[in-house]
């Protein structure tokens, strides 16, 4: 404990890093997920359909670490190059941007499966009841077809958001000074490590147990009124 | 890109490939080798042995394989237990101590996948088994294992996958495996992209190798589930 003590801020800067990367870029994967699914399903163009069976393919052929480093790199060269076409000044990919969107970018292309398989569990009657109450397609989807497919995907959507949250323990590759940078620089700093990477473990080992119980919560609470599925 | 470049540094990657494919397989192994007693524990429900290896699960798959493996590569080298004993020769190596936070981590998921899919044995196999005369520890080894083994096939490949894609960790503790060597090639070239592209491109083969590997496999071996 006396070796923690004045690390203490520093690692609580470190997890709260780590907890805003993880749930800000979690928020994006859902985003993505669920527009990406629809597009996949309900998209007129082949050429739009294409490109997303692209990107998911992409993604899940890229180790994640490999996966953040290649966008960080890439938007920074992007932006390079968009800076000297309109003579600009220079412009610098923060990380921490960096490090959400390209997590979030990651495990979208898992959620689009997933969504795709839960839109296409919904059965048709269903959004046609809807309309022929009178909804219009978009309320429709928000009131009808999107809860019920929350439900077929929350188990599939905890098992990503821990993969997530194995993945936000690498940004420190593109400098963030999330929990794990944090951890191994107090170690660094003070000969030993073991306190500090321990810190990190529990750390984890909390969000696990805490997500696991939210996610508990929001399967009973998708569940109210699910009976047998029709 | 320059292609000038990477076509001289060819032969630097596939140094790493073939470090990328030792930290894949070798980890998968061990984790097998593992995980099926732990499994054939935790199905037999031992006292004591199956709570601790539930527990051991959990903390391995709810933390991230990157702190283990710092654990593992900075940690241990603080404890002068280790530092003075035999085991140091091999601690002091980071491609051991890649191999060994690996290995646990696969074992950890190995675990979890072989209980569930041992529990899932139909009892009429247990009865055919029993009804053959065969004694328990023939009718693990000789019906439940390989039946366990055939039906979990789908799920292998994809944690194959998975263990291949975590080996990219490596070049966290300094190892040239295709990451660390696209990496060091950057450097050595005053390059920032070019050789991520490469690396990229070669673990996108490898992957679609492994799956296009076990989906024949399991046309030939799964054939009976397909409809006829």
């Amino acid at each position: 404990m006396d070796t923690l003590s004045p690390y203490l801020p520093l690692l609580l800067h470190g997890t709260l890093v780590t907890i805003e990367v993880s749930v800000l870029s979690y928020v994006l994967a859902l985003l993505i997920g669920i527009a990406g699914a629809r597009a996949r399903l309900r998209a007129r163009s082949r050429l739009a359909r294409w490109l997303l069976v692209v990107y998911t393919t992409l993604v899940r052929g890229i180790p994640d670490i490999a996966a953040i480093l290649l966008i960080y790199v890439g938007s920074q060269q992007l932006a390079n190059a968009l800076t000297k076409l309109t003579g600009t000044g220079h412009v610098v990919v923060p990380p921490f941007l960096a490090g959400v969107v390209s997590v979030g970018v990651i495990y979208g292309a898992y959620l689009i499966e997933t969504f795709r398989g839960a839109f296409l569990s919904i059965p048709k009657g269903q959004g046609e009841a809807a309309q022929a109450l009178g909804l219009s397609r978009r309320t429709g989807f928000f009131l009808v077809i999107l809860p019920q497919a929350i439900r077929q995907a929350l188990p599939a959507c905890l098992n990503y958001w821990q993969a997530l949250l194995t993945s936000c323990a690498m940004v420190s590759v593109i400098g963030l000074d999330d929990v794990v940078r944090n951890g191994v620089d107090a170690g660094t700093a003070t000969g030993q490590p073991i306190p500090f990477l321990c810190a990190a473990l529990v750390f984890f080992l909390t969000i696990t147990w805490l997500s696991g119980l939210l996610f508990g919560w929001l399967r009973r609470r998708f569940a109210i009124g699910g009976g047998r599925a029709v | 890109m320059r292609f000038d470049l990477i076509a001289q540094s060819l032969g630097l990657f596939a140094q790493g490939l073939v470090m990328t494919l030792e930290l894949t397989i070798v980890p998968i192994l061990m984790g097998v080798l593992i995980a099926v007693p732990c499994a054939l524990a935790l199905y037999r429900n031992v006292r004591i042995v199956s709570p601790a290896l539930r527990a051991f699960c959990y903390l391995i798959c709810g933390t991230p394989l990157m702190v283990q493996l710092l654990i593992v590569y900075f940690g241990l080298a603080q404890l002068d237990f280790i530092r003075t004993s035999w085991a140091w020769a091999i601690l002091r190596d980071p491609w051991w101590c890649a191999v060994i936070a690996f290995s646990i981590n696969a074992a950890a998921y190995w675990i979890a996948l072989l209980s569930g899919a041992i529990s899932e044995t139909p009892r009429g196999q247990h009865e055919a088994a029993a009804a053959l005369g065969l004694t328990r520890r023939q009718a693990t080894w000789l019906v439940v294992l390989p039946a366990t083994f055939l039906r979990i096939l789908p799920q292998i490949g994809n944690e194959i996958v998975l263990v291949m894609h975590a080996s990219a960790l490596a070049s966290v503790v300094t190892l040239q495996d295709l990451l660390g060597v696209a990496r060091t090639f950057n450097v050595r070239h005053y390059l920032s992209l070019d050789g991520l592209v490469v690396a990229a491109i070669l673990y996108i083969a490898l992957t679609f190798t492994i799956v296009g590997v076990f989906a024949r496999v399991e046309r030939r071996y799964l054939a009976f589930l397909s409809p006829p």
